[in-house]
């Protein structure tokens, strides 16, 4: 009876820290899955916030942007430039390979283009990367393109595909 | 038998205690990992956030002549731009890539507050802005007598009021006795700049500028060996890199992307002059086209290899090319920037 | 005796044991009402935001392709002010109407949006009006107004571009 006891209370102490080790690690599993979401909502939303600032940088950078005393409207872009810079992707291979490497460490994989509604209709790539990842962002802005030899506005919509 | 019951009772209580020690010594070694790794965890969780808000300032596209102080834990960031193009910042470990974005600073920070100065480089349109850093723990000692006393007033003005306020900069012409305590608790970074005049006998590290005409045009650099700078964003690239190596970089990432602009405005330039052929505009246009060229050519062969003819045919250049642009725009033609 | 101290023995484990499982529930509801939280989507707000906007003061400046000279914004003017311009014989509301249809299929109907465009004159009669499946049945996300001064006439007329979701 009495070595019995003494197992018991064993048995009895072994079997509050099998427990207590249990709530532990329940708990360190919970938190860790928590964690877990909160990082990956994070992620997620700073490249929602990354493809949201391209889009308000690009329409801004001077590569694109309309000059001065031209057309002063909101997200001008000229079409000549428009015009040059889709150019550049299309020269030679060296050429490519130049405005392309250069743009890529800025851009990295996107598509961005430019479609002119009106007058006419004409798609203009400006930049295209389109990598491994199967998840896009797409933003569309609407944009007036400037035609400085007419001195025309046309209507057109700036489309990035942000690539994830 | 009395006896041995006291004896089995006064083991057990042994045991149980030698139990209660490696079960507790268990948990405790489990809890103080678990803390140290969230600890960590945690340290690179903020040093993510700094770098996070550091990029949003360095972007290639900010308002011109912007100062902002940036507070942030004790910390210290190493900002590295090389030869072999490697160029990124690093705090606690964590490093950011940093290949387009030219940032003049010195080679490391430390402390609770950075000084960031935005100003676009412009020769003579809008090519990116350059981003300036410093610490209150950095200093800049402008050597100046009767010599130069104009042109080092004409830089230390142009400093914004909170950078100048803030930032610790001497004037004077004894860099070696520079009236503050250099020790390194107090200080990290301390620099002489000789604008315009010959260097000094001088123990630490010093830049010399040679301004040909003014601060918006061009001139030689001279850490320890030469060098140039175009423009006023340049100069004060010069003043806040920690050596020629750093400054060299990051002018190299300015001069690539001078040239992609050169030769899209170039295109642009090519499609006006034969849009406006038989107007008054063409003259302009034909002497925009010629300048563009120029400029293409010079930034084609890259920072590195400026020699002073080339820097100053690259000045005539931006020179001619705003000329000419004020000219159309006076005459109501389609500007080139 | 004896039986009492077994019962305690045995209530004191039980305790432990309902101790574990509420713990264990709490965890697992935890978690599950974790996952059915709804998170933001930063870009589709900012989309349809800033579409609304930019689409109209896009669209105003926008010159006429058979009378350049004249842009969408001196049409509604004219338009909501008696219509005395004529391009290619053709009244002002006419073209108006022509031009807003051709960008919107090109643009808006493409891309299978819900949406309601609308040109209002100053005593709020519709000049125009385009609409996709943004009728009863879906949610307003956003409106953007444009007012246009009508001087010398007062008032504005009112150009609105509402995003719809299905």
């Amino acid at each position: 009876m009495k070595s019995k006891k003494s197992q018991i209370q064993l048995a009895e102490s072994i079997g509050v820290i099998v427990v207590i080790t249990f709530l532990m690690v329940m708990g360190i599993v919970v938190y860790h899955r928590f964690r877990q979401d909160s990082i990956e909502q994070q992620i997620r939303e700073k490249k929602e916030i990354d493809a949201v600032s391209l889009s308000n940088t690009i329409t801004s950078l001077p590569e694109l942007k309309c000059s001065a005393f031209s057309s002063e409207g909101v997200s001008c872009i000229d079409l000549y430039k428009i015009k040059a810079i889709s150019g550049c992707l299309e020269k030679t291979v060296d050429e490519i390979n130049y405005y392309h490497d250069y743009y890529y460490d800025y851009f990295y994989n996107a598509n961005i283009s430019v479609i002119q509604a009106y007058p006419e209709e004409k798609t203009y790539t400006i930049y295209y990367e389109e990598g491994s990842g199967k998840n896009i962002d797409q933003i569309q802005v609407p944009v007036t393109i400037y035609d400085p030899i007419s001195e025309t506005n046309g209507f057109g919509v700036l489309i990035i595909k942000v690539f994830n | 038998m009395i006896f041995f019951k006291k004896k089995r009772a006064a083991i057990g209580m042994q045991f149980n205690w030698i139990f209660v020690l490696i079960a507790g010594g268990i948990f405790l070694i489990m809890i103080t990992s678990i803390i140290m790794t969230q600890q960590s965890a945690s340290n690179q969780e903020i040093s993510a956030k700094l770098i996070q808000k550091l990029n949003s300032y360095f972007k290639i596209e900010q308002e011109s002549n912007v100062f902002r102080e940036i507070k942030t834990y004790q910390t210290v960031i190493d900002f590295r731009c090389t030869e072999e193009g490697v160029s990124d910042y690093r705090v606690s470990g964590i490093t950011q890539q940093t290949p387009v974005e030219p940032i003049f600073a010195p080679g490391a920070l430390s402390g609770q507050t950075i000084y960031l100065w935005t100003m676009d480089w412009k020769a003579p349109f809008k090519i990116m802005s350059f981003s300036f850093v410093s610490n209150p723990k950095t200093v800049f000692y402008f050597y100046n007598d009767s010599q130069n006393e104009d042109m080092v007033r004409k830089v230390i003005n142009e400093f914004p009021k909170n950078l100048s306020r803030n930032m610790s900069y001497k004037v004077g012409k004894n860099p070696d006795n520079p009236d503050v305590d250099l020790g390194e608790t107090n200080y990290d970074n301390y620099k002489v700049i000789y604008l315009n005049h010959d260097v000094t006998d001088t123990e630490y590290p010093y830049v010399e500028i040679t301004i040909e005409n003014d601060m918006d045009g061009y001139g030689e650099i001279f850490f320890e060996e030469e060098s140039y700078f175009l423009g006023k964003a340049s100069l004060y690239g010069a003043i806040f890199s920690e050596d020629k190596e750093s400054y060299e970089c990051n002018m190299e990432k300015a001069f690539k992307r001078y040239k992609i602009l050169s030769n899209l405005m170039l295109s642009r330039t090519n499609e006006l002059k034969a849009g406006y052929s038989y107007s008054s505009c063409a003259d302009n246009y034909y002497n925009a086209v010629v300048n563009l060229k120029t400029i293409n050519k010079t930034t084609s062969l890259g920072f590195n290899e400026l020699t002073e003819e080339s820097i100053e045919e690259l000045y005539k250049a931006v020179n001619s090319l705003e000329r000419a642009n004020d000219y159309l725009a006076l005459r109501g033609c389609p500007v080139l920037y | 005796m004896a039986q009492i101290k077994t019962r305690n023995a045995q209530a004191e484990i039980m305790g432990l044991m309902v101790i574990v499982v509420l713990v264990t529930l709490g965890f697992f509801f935890a978690v599950s009402l974790r996952s059915n939280i709804k998170t933001s989507d930063i870009q589709s707000d900012y989309t349809d935001k800033q579409l609304s906007t930019t689409f109209i003061i896009a669209l105003l400046q926008t010159n006429i392709k058979d009378c350049p000279e004249y842009n969408v914004e001196d049409l509604i003017i004219d338009c909501a002010t008696g219509e005395n311009i004529e391009c290619n014989w053709v009244g002002s509301c006419d073209m108006l109407e022509t031009t807003l249809n051709e960008i919107t299929d090109k643009s808006l109907i493409k891309w299978n949006s819900a949406f309601n465009l609308s040109v209002w004159d100053n005593e709020d009669n519709i000049i125009y009006t385009r609409a996709q499946n943004c009728g009863r049945g879906s949610t307003r996300i956003r409106t953007g107004i444009q007012p246009v001064q009508l001087y010398p006439v007062p008032g504005n007329a009112k150009f609105t571009l509402t995003i719809c979701k299905q």
